[in-house]
């Protein structure tokens, strides 16, 4: 048994590899990539689509419109298609040397030396040795830090454009997911305060649907066929097949004081920054709780269905076994039987699909928290998607396949642990 | 996706009007009151070098000196303003950096904090678009129009204390002209002058390697003077990483406090008591809000909108036509606590409309052109489904003063549009009752559109399909679009662009562009003559001469007709709670949008405290004219003189 | 072998009759198999085009026939016969002339473009639910919408226990390194990120019914696969599967007529909860403007349009009503027949 979780969890490996390969390689297919959006950005300015023009910006560049080479080699170096994928890719990983603080430099015809500042008052002299470029500190030794290429591409016939640039390894191994396009910031940390909030909302959801969900699971099979469980499974599906954003959206407007009831604050994971920090804990609480409510009825609706079907029939078919059977010709009282008994074994599909659901409540849910203006993790991934952020896409596809993997493990582990009969080999 | 996105200098023209009321001059020194002398003046430079006296030998240097007229005060703030109060505003994104220049530095929300807290050189008068001194007192400007000088007044400040100098001019320039700013159109804008030249402690001189009217606008205008004294602590790279949620400071009136920079949720903008102009005559009563707020609520409007009925938010704007119609008659508006105006101005309607590929079939033929044009039924999709909110465009520069009164009014006319298409050879129907040419091919076409803007073209299609014209419609991400557009990968373009102040044609009309990909002429436009009007047009110094060239472009265009243009809107919905003074026209002339009210209204307690006692009693206010046609009215009074 | 499918029949049978009995399930199954069938037959009942056009003594069937320019039966419009206003002036004029309309005149996609229907028209007795904002009738648009995404979830269900019973079902039973393999093959597939992969093929070809459908199904088949996997690994196991094989019976044949009608129960039960699964997929899509093309009708585009427009409150009720009483009548279904298959008699023992 234990060989066989250490090898699932060194089989992750090359998955992990495999998945993020996929999805670098979708992700260099898709149209338009950052660096098309930034051009569009300088070049386009305002490209609204609404019924008529609010023209609140414009098009008009300067002269030409057409970009100057030397700043497209800038933008191309900043986003690294300078570099051909599997670079990119490796240079993600963290096990390629990845260029930062570069520099350009021009050789005129017949120039063979020149001193580059590189800031703060220092100095490097780069050498053309044909065709390398040495890289020399002040002291005249061959600079450990810097290094310099030829520029193929931007050289033009007697003019060699070399780059000076320093190296180091950062990428995901060792913890460096980027740094956001739009955000303008590393994406670790942009995640983590999202992934924080994604994570309240679904534990909040996943437990406040637990303790709905089963006891109206087993009412309902004790009481199957009966008024009851008719009446209520209508109103579970009534719940299920009213999108969850789209109850927030109208209970927002109903309940959120701008147009009808002032019950819930309107959208926000808790008060603004100001107010909240001028507020007890208590009252922190109850903020944050207030804030909660509604985003969880939406978040949470939508599942009561599905888990509430899947106790009752795990149920009823435990019920029917031979072993109640048996534990009722043995003359034990049915509150027994059923709550100790059945009960018990009822709950095993439910605690052995709760690996799936952990990965559903991180990747969160994109339109409830549009709906309610609340920076989670799902929101934060599809509007990635959108706008080609890519580091952010790509953390987020990671964070989510490392989640399954384990998710999946964890699920083996849960199914191996209580059903006996299953050997993992 | 709907998000604004602007180009920095572009919008020089909107935020030099914007900031209409940074101008200071020497009378700053005169108004006697001496709360804004607590810095010590450099009086020993000399007049010469741009040192106090210098106004004395302005004119025989050849400079200009502006003084503001008496009657035009109000246009540079209504002398009734009073200062204080916070101004809240929703806004739809968080800026991804608190920088005015660089990496995605180019989001209105930037160009708004670059215009509030960082002036330029020189300003445009709100009202004649003239210069006038903003950093630079005076200004002089060489014979053969190339060579521009600044004298900054040497009472400017910089938040920190500083003095502004020439050298700080010199930085900006060599800030925008570094690659690793990551903002290569800047290198292009700023690329067209020679390094600036430090002339004089406080003048510095400018030449421009091409003869343009404009120059002087960019150079001057647009670019907002930052500081050199910690511009030259940084290269390119280092003031993206150091100055990203961290200002510079700024001579302008605003400053952002690095606690009010709240990560995603808002952030907000403090008067500051030291401004150095704030006792000139053309700042003294405008910038009045003591905070401007802006809070964030991201790609959300039904939100956006029940915040403001909330009271959560001041402003709001309304952009639909159904919303403005429909929802804003509820109790709040009706018992007048929060006011309704239409206010019509001058700013540039911009274009909009559905843009034809002339490059390839169908549409590189005008009749085709022609006859979707006349399918287009523009008036009753205003009719139905606009509650006649709108006018129909039929020009480039739709309501301005360049648009040529001559170009065809295109209604609907499916007579003409059928006539057209049987002698472009679409005779005959097939089955499904589509249009065939008479070498086979079925006249059919793909759209593609973006999330939520499916209600604007599906009735075309309709409309279309009535005459056997198939425009198929499909969905498609605002990137993939962008890139088929500018690789030229696309049939018809659903497209509508802001308008200019100064229009300038030529990025998307002339003919050198036409086959190059990622240019903005997307229609393929080529034209012998409009190209040589737009170099004539570069370097026509007369307004009234720019005016008829442009008239004479826009005519060339509705003839060769690249575009079924749309409906256009010349005036601003805006909704807000009544508690602000501001003055009659309430928003500028040529740049009227939501963002003259954070510089020239004001917070009125009075009216708050009528408010709050009429919401408390569930009393009425008096409602307001909606209408608010300052601006048409003047217009008539200048034409009719 | 004749002999052990006819004991496969009898219980299938057995089923089927244990299916009738459960009224709420069976019920609800003849009537979405009707809905179902009739949604076929849309253009005939619910349509802007006449069924039969008698002009001048000369019968057309516009509805089969396709197009018909105004002017062929004396209307003088430049495109297609509009044919509600011929029926109305016939009537008027008292001409010899006759045309029958479907029982509902009105078509999913005419719009404010057709003189007479208006944006936001409340429900009444022409337009039963409505109209849209571009004044589109709400009714006529469900109901097509209907046909849609049960295809969707039907063809899309199908497709994924296709790919799941062959992949999963060979994963469970041939087990080792073939299993391994496959694992890992599934988990580096289930990691494509659905978005880009629509993103991607929408910017080239336009999004359509099967392409969606096979954009789908690249990431969906996977939740089959390890159903399936599971219910083979399970059975192969078992008794019946060693006797079969010591019979000298192909891996091929104790997989198909052995296995698996053995994992029927879980295939069946699974199957109403994956036609759900499909509906409000293609809902979800649809609203994030990733699904059909305008101006298909869509459940998720009403929907949209419906919460831009909350004070109208039809335009929120058909969708959502359209949708519960479909995904109800899916689950009675789902119920009776996982009792159905059950051979447990689900009675309370004592």
């Amino acid at each position: 048994m234990t060989t066989y979780f250490i090898r699932r969890i060194l089989l992750m490996v090359p998955t992990f590899l495999g998945s993020t390969i996929l999805i670098f390689i979708i992700l260099q297919m898709a149209p338009g990539g950052p660096l098309e959006r930034t051009i569009q950005q300088l070049q386009a300015g305002a490209m609204q689509q609404g019924e008529a023009v609010g023209s609140v910006g414009d098009i008009m560049s300067g002269g030409s419109s057409v970009l100057p080479e030397s700043a497209m080699r800038e933008l191309k170096r900043f986003y690294g298609f300078d570099k051909p994928v599997y670079q990119r890719y490796l240079i993600w990983l963290g096990i390629w040397p990845r260029e930062i603080k570069h520099r350009e430099v021009e050789f005129n015809p017949g120039e063979t030396e020149l001193n580059k500042n590189i800031g703060r008052g220092q100095y490097m002299t780069l050498r053309l040795e044909g065709e390398s470029v040495v890289v020399l500190d002040e002291k005249g030794e061959v600079s450990k830090i810097w290094k310099a290429a030829i520029d193929k591409e931007g050289s033009k016939e007697n003019q060699i454009l070399t780059t000076l640039f320093q190296t180091e390894f950062s990428g995901i191994l060792t913890g460096n997911l980027g740094t956001s396009y739009t955000y303008d910031q590393p994406v670790t940390e942009v995640m983590a305060p999202r992934f924080k909030v994604s994570i309240f909302f679904g534990l909040t959801g996943m437990l406040l649907t637990y303790l709905v969900c089963i006891p109206l699971g087993i009412r309902k099979a004790l009481n199957h066929g009966s008024a009851f469980d008719f009446l209520s499974s209508v109103t579970i599906f009534i719940a299920y097949s009213i999108p969850g954003w789209a109850l927030g959206g109208v209970l927002l407007v109903l309940l959120g004081g701008g147009s009808y009831w002032d019950i819930f604050p309107l959208g926000g994971f808790r008060s603004p920054t100001d107010i909240w920090e001028t507020m007890t804990f208590l009252e922190q609480v109850k903020d944050q709780l207030w804030h909660a409510i509604l985003p969880i009825i939406a978040w949470s609706i939508g599942s009561f269905a599905g888990l509430t079907v899947l106790m009752k029939n795990s149920l009823l078919e435990n019920i029917s076994q031979d072993y109640i059977r048996t534990a009722f010709a043995k003359g034990l009282q049915e509150k027994r039987v059923v709550w100790v008994h059945a009960i018990r074994n009822s709950v095993i599909p439910i605690a052995s699909g709760i690996g799936g659901i952990i990965g559903v409540v991180i990747a969160g849910s994109y339109l409830i928290e549009k709906v309610f203006n609340i920076d989670g993790f799902g929101k934060m991934g599809f509007q990635a998607i959108l706008d080609r952020d890519y580091p952010i896409t790509l953390g987020f596809l990671v964070i989510v396949v490392v989640i399954r993997l384990v998710a999946n493990i964890l699920s083996d582990i849960a199914l191996a642990t209580v059903d006996p009969r299953i050997r993992f080999r | 996706m709907k998000r604004i996105q602007i180009v920095v200098m572009l919008i020089l023209v909107v935020s030099l009007v914007f900031w209409s009321c940074g101008g200071g001059d020497k009378q700053a020194a005169e108004t006697g009151d001496s709360s804004s002398d607590n810095f010590t003046r450099d009086m020993t430079t000399p007049a010469e070098e741009g040192g106090y006296g210098f106004e004395k030998l302005a004119d025989a240097l050849g400079y200009v000196t502006y003084e503001m007229p008496p009657e035009e005060q109000i246009y540079f703030g209504d002398p009734r303003a009073k200062k204080g109060g916070t101004f809240r505003h929703i806004t739809s994104r968080f800026p991804a950096t608190m920088r005015t220049e660089g990496q995605n530095a180019n989001y209105i929300e930037n160009n708004t904090i670059s215009g509030l807290c960082y002036e330029g050189l020189i300003n445009t008068h709100p009202l004649t678009l003239e210069f006038i001194p903003a950093l630079a007192s005076h200004w002089k400007i060489s014979d053969d129009k190339k060579k521009f000088w600044f004298r900054i007044n040497p009472d400017a400040r910089w938040s920190d204390g500083r003095e502004v100098i020439a050298e700080d001019v010199v930085a900006t320039w060599d800030l925008h002209m570094d690659e690793t700013i990551l903002a290569p159109s800047d290198q292009l804008t700023y690329g067209k002058f020679e390094r600036p030249v430090i002339e004089g402690k406080y003048i510095v001189s400018v030449v421009s390697k091409d003869l343009s009217w404009r120059n002087i606008l960019y150079f001057g205008g647009s670019m907002v003077i930052l500081p050199s004294y910690y511009l030259n602590q940084v290269d390119g790279s280092e003031y993206l990483k150091e100055y990203q949620f961290k200002m510079l400071p700024g001579t302008g009136p605003y400053e952002i406090k690095e606690e009010d920079i709240i990560n995603q949720e808002s952030f907000t903008l403090t008067r500051r008591l030291d401004y150095w102009a704030k006792n000139d005559l053309m700042a003294k009563y405008s910038n009045n809000f003591d905070k401007i707020k802006f809070i964030v609520v991201k790609d959300n409007l039904p939100l956006m909108f029940e915040k403001f009925k909330k009271g959560e938010a001041d402003f709001f704007t309304v952009a639909q036509a159904r919303v403005w119609v429909e929802e804003t008659d509820f109790d709040a508006v009706t018992n007048g606590w929060i006011q309704k105006k239409k206010v019509y101005s001058e700013k540039p309607a911009g274009t909009s409309g559905y843009a034809f590929n002339m490059r390839k079939w169908p549409f590189d033929d005008k009749r085709v052109r022609m006859a979707v044009t006349y399918l287009y039924n523009r008036e009753k999709m205003n009719e139905e489904m606009y509650y006649r909110e709108y006018s129909m465009m039929n020009s480039l520069y739709s309501g301005s003063i360049y648009e040529n009164p001559n170009n065809e009014k295109v209604t609907y006319n499916p007579e003409k549009a059928v006539k057209l298409l049987q002698e472009a050879g679409y005779t005959k129907r097939n089955e499904d009752g589509w249009l065939v040419h008479e070498d086979g091919r079925v006249l059919s076409f793909e759209l593609a559109i973006q999330k939520g803007s499916d209600y604007m073209v599906t009735p075309v299609q309709q409309m279309l399909k009535e005459y056997g014209v198939d425009m198929q419609i499909k969905y498609e991400d605002g990137n993939s679009s962008w890139k088929n557009l500018m690789d030229r990968n696309f049939t018809i373009y659903m497209q509508s662009w802001g308008g200019l102040v100064f229009p300038n044609p030529e990025t998307s009309l002339k003919s050198s562009l036409a086959d190059e990909k990622n240019t903005n002429n997307i229609s393929g436009f080529k034209n012998a003559r409009v190209d040589e009007l737009c170099e004539e047009y570069d370097v026509t110094f007369s307004q009234a001469r720019r005016v008829e060239i442009i008239r004479e472009i826009d005519g060339i265009y509705s003839d060769i007709h690249p575009a079924a243009w749309g409906i256009a809107r010349n005036y601003q919905r805006i909704l807000y709670w009544d508690k602000f003074g501001y003055p009659e026209y309430m928003v500028n002339r040529f740049t009227g949008d939501y963002r003259s009210a954070f510089t020239l209204w004001w917070f009125e307690p009075a009216k708050e405290a009528a408010l709050k006692a009429a919401m408390a009693n569930n009393t009425q206010l008096p409602i307001s004219e909606v209408d608010v046609m300052y601006w048409p009215e003047y217009l008539k009074q200048v034409n009719s003189n | 072998m004749a002999e052990q499918q006819q004991i496969s029949l009898s219980i299938l049978k057995k089923r089927w009759l244990k299916f009738k009995t459960l009224k709420r399930g069976y019920y609800s199954f003849i009537l979405l198999v009707i809905l179902y069938g009739l949604s076929w037959f849309l253009p005939l009942l619910i349509n802007n085009r006449a069924l039969v056009v008698s002009y001048e003594g000369e019968l057309s069937f516009p509805i089969v026939s396709g197009y018909h320019a105004g002017t062929e039966f004396g209307q003088d419009v430049p495109g297609e016969a509009i044919y509600r206003e011929l029926k109305q002036s016939w009537k008027q004029g008292g001409s010899d002339n006759w045309l029958i309309m479907p029982l509902y005149p009105y078509s999913p996609y005419e719009d404010i473009t057709v003189q007479g229907n208006k944006m936001y028209d409340p429900p009444s007795r022409t337009h039963w639910l409505g109209t849209d904002n571009t004044g589109r009738d709400v009714f006529s648009r469900l109901c097509y919408a209907f046909n849609i995404s049960i295809s969707f979830a039907l063809v899309l269900t199908t497709l994924n226990y296709i790919l799941g019973v062959l992949i999963g079902g060979s994963m469970g039973y041939l087990g080792g390194k073939f299993d391994l393999f496959f694992q890992r093959i599934i988990e580096i597939w289930s990691s494509l990120p659905m978005l880009f992969v629509i993103i991607i093929i929408s910017s080239i070809i336009r999004p359509s019914f099967f392409l969606l459908i096979f954009i789908y199904t690249i990431v969906n088949w996977i939740g089959m696969t390890y159903l399936m996997r599971a219910e083979f690994y399970r059975e192969k196991s078992k008794d019946y599967v060693a006797a079969a094989l010591s019979m000298g019976q192909t891996n091929f044949k104790v997989m198909f007529k052995h296995i698996l009608p053995n994992a029927l129960v879980p295939i069946i039960t699974y199957f109403p909860f994956s036609i759900i699964g499909g509906i409000s997929a293609l809902v979800g899509l649809d609203y994030l403007g990733f699904g059909m093309p305008p101006p298909t009708p869509s459940w998720g585009q009403l929907l949209e349009v419906g919460l831009q427009n909350i004070s109208k409150a039809w335009m929120v009720f058909a969708p959502v009503g359209a949708l519960f009483v479909t995904l109800l009548m899916v689950m009675f279904i789902a119920e009776a027949v996982r009792e159905a298959f059950d051979p447990k008699v689900y009675s309370r023992l004592r």
